[in-house]
């Protein structure tokens, strides 16, 4: 379906994105006054729809972006990733509430109006074409790529599991817990899961090889409500779930991510280079299987840029394709959050949990991603070029690279 | 050739006694951590070059299964030459399973699949269809 940029946006200002809403735009009727816990009162409001995996890192973001010279007042929904491509597949428009920060990061709701917005951006965890009913990205619609994430299976903290391989996921959700046999995770009552519209459902179905449709479990519905799931199952043994690890991590006084064996793969490996670290590093350099980079979606004109202006600030900013303000420190906040900036990978995948290879970024910032997310960096550190030489000639964020 | 030979085997069995020690007195509750080799990368990846796509591996260094005739430079990625304690590559990796299993200090723990862990393993130990 192909999307008119420039009459989607005069509907989504006016909150009018139905048919009744265009005939009102023709006719020329005043814009009803936005009401206190409206979204549409909130100042220069920036909207976006997707998953819940990307919610603490926006939750993050968004009072940084109050503070800007432009502020941005972002609001997000999150009823599934998936959510945020289809919204442009099939128009819905979004509805009922949604999730804003104040500038002490405090989360707060607003109302869209009762005919709905069409979103200024979606975010997604995987590829939006890997969501049901997308077979191709719309015309008019570009994808953008974000930091990277990964996929975590958990247990609770209870549990005596460590790891899990690929084989043994694809018995235990494809079949189910009891039909499975993968002990301890035999009790259908204790597998939580996701619906197909979530970016960890089908990241993970992908490395197991089951279609995400056929992936067994309670869905629970957000990341959120995983974690909840597992700190209060009465039989923490038997429980098996999974979300994004940055959520993952937030919560490590209730749960724990298992090591994942990928297929090929000799040995499992944690997202970390241990159980209990937070580096990433089996994520940066291909040890660890389960990670994508985040996508956004949006409207853009024949050039591929986006048309509106605000989401473009807010998309360039991760895309680096606008320069990212002082009051904006979103290197330190992605790697807070933990996640991955691309400068700091490895190694990198063209498909949804797909084929890895060796990659170099342009201007790698694995010295700084190091020392931010770990205390320390065995990297040079340095104030400009001169402070370097021989193999790491290059200073980025005050350590010297490759290049 | 012969020596080498008996490197391989030697390699081979230290990898199914590891196997072996997970399945028969599970092993789950401790970290295998693979030992360090001085082909593999420091963990400081900002200053060290990073594997390059399409750069030949180089032979592993000392108690890996290295070929003994210096004569044969550019060795391919071969598990003859790359083979590294318990199976990991040893060299520098260019391909995705490579990537996957190259040796490192990282933490790892083996999960066995075996039809001991996973009783719907067929016989040749692949994956039966789905319901």
């Amino acid at each position: 379906m192909e999307i008119d940029p420039d009459m989607t946006w005069r509907l989504t200002r006016l909150g009018l994105a139905a048919p009744v809403g265009v005939a009102l735009v023709l006719a020329g009727a005043p814009r009803p006054a936005a009401a206190e816990g409206d979204c549409d009162a909130l100042p220069n409001p920036l909207v976006g729809v997707g998953g819940s995996a990307s919610k603490p890192l926006l939750a993050k973001v968004a009072p940084s972006l109050l503070g800007l010279a432009e502020p941005i007042t972002l609001i997000y929904q999150a009823p599934g990733a998936c959510f945020g491509i289809t919204t442009y597949v099939d128009g819905t428009p979004v509805t009922g509430t949604a999730s804003y920060w104040d500038a002490e990061g405090v989360e707060q709701t607003c109302n869209f109006p009762v005919l709905g917005v069409t979103p200024d951006f979606g975010m997604l965890g995987v590829q939006g074409t890997l969501c049901e009913g997308v077979e191709a990205i719309p015309a008019g619609i570009g994808e953008f790529t974000g930091p990277v994430t990964s996929w975590s299976l958990i247990v609770a903290n209870a549990s005596s599991q460590t790891s899990i391989s690929a084989e043994a996921v694809y018995f235990i959700y494809g079949f189910g817990a009891a039909l499975g046999k993968v002990a301890p995770w035999v009790v259908d009552a204790e597998l939580y899961s996701r619906n197909a519209t979530s970016a960890a459902l089908i990241a993970i179905a992908l490395a197991a090889g089951i279609p995400a449709t056929k992936f067994k479990g309670t869905d629970v519905g957000t990341n959120q409500a995983m974690i909840s799931s597992l700190a209060m199952s009465v039989n923490p043994e038997a429980a098996l779930g999974f979300v994004s690890t940055e959520v993952a991590d937030l919560n490590r006084d209730s749960v724990r991510t298992l090591a994942f064996q990928a297929k090929d793969q000799l040995c499992a490996y944690w997202p970390d280079s241990t159980s209990t670290g937070f580096d990433k590093r089996n994520v940066r350099d291909g040890h660890y299987d389960l990670w994508s980079p985040y996508r956004f979606y949006a409207p853009v004109d024949g050039e591929g840029e986006i048309v509106d202006a605000t989401t473009r600030r807010f998309v360039g900013y991760f895309t680096g394709a606008v320069e990212v303000p002082k009051e904006l420190p979103l290197l330190d906040i992605i790697i807070d959050n933990g996640n991955l900036p691309e400068c700091a990978m490895q190694v990198w995948r063209d498909e949804e949990i797909g084929p890895l290879y060796s990659r170099q970024a342009e201007a790698p910032c694995g010295c700084y991603y190091e020392a931010r997310a770990t205390g320390a960096s065995s990297c040079t550190a340095c104030a400009d070029d001169a402070g370097c030489g021989g193999e790491a000639p290059k200073c980025r964020y005050g350590y010297c690279e490759v290049i | 050739m012969r020596s080498m030979r008996s490197k391989f085997r030697a390699l081979v069995a230290v990898r199914a006694l590891v196997l072996a020690c997970v399945a028969v007195v599970g092993c789950n509750s401790e970290q295998v951590e693979p030992p360090t080799s001085s082909a593999t990368e420091s963990g400081d990846p900002g200053t060290s070059g990073g594997p390059s796509s399409g750069e030949a591996p180089t032979t592993g260094s000392e108690g890996t299964a290295g070929s003994e005739d210096s004569g044969e430079s550019g060795a391919t990625s071969g598990a003859v030459d790359c083979e590294g304690p318990a199976g990991c590559f040893d060299c520098v990796p260019t391909k995705s399973v490579e990537l996957l299993n190259a040796c490192g200090d990282a933490s790892c723990e083996p999960f066995a699949n075996t039809v001991e862990r996973l009783p719907l393993l067929q016989q040749d130990g692949t994956l039966p269809p789905l319901p």
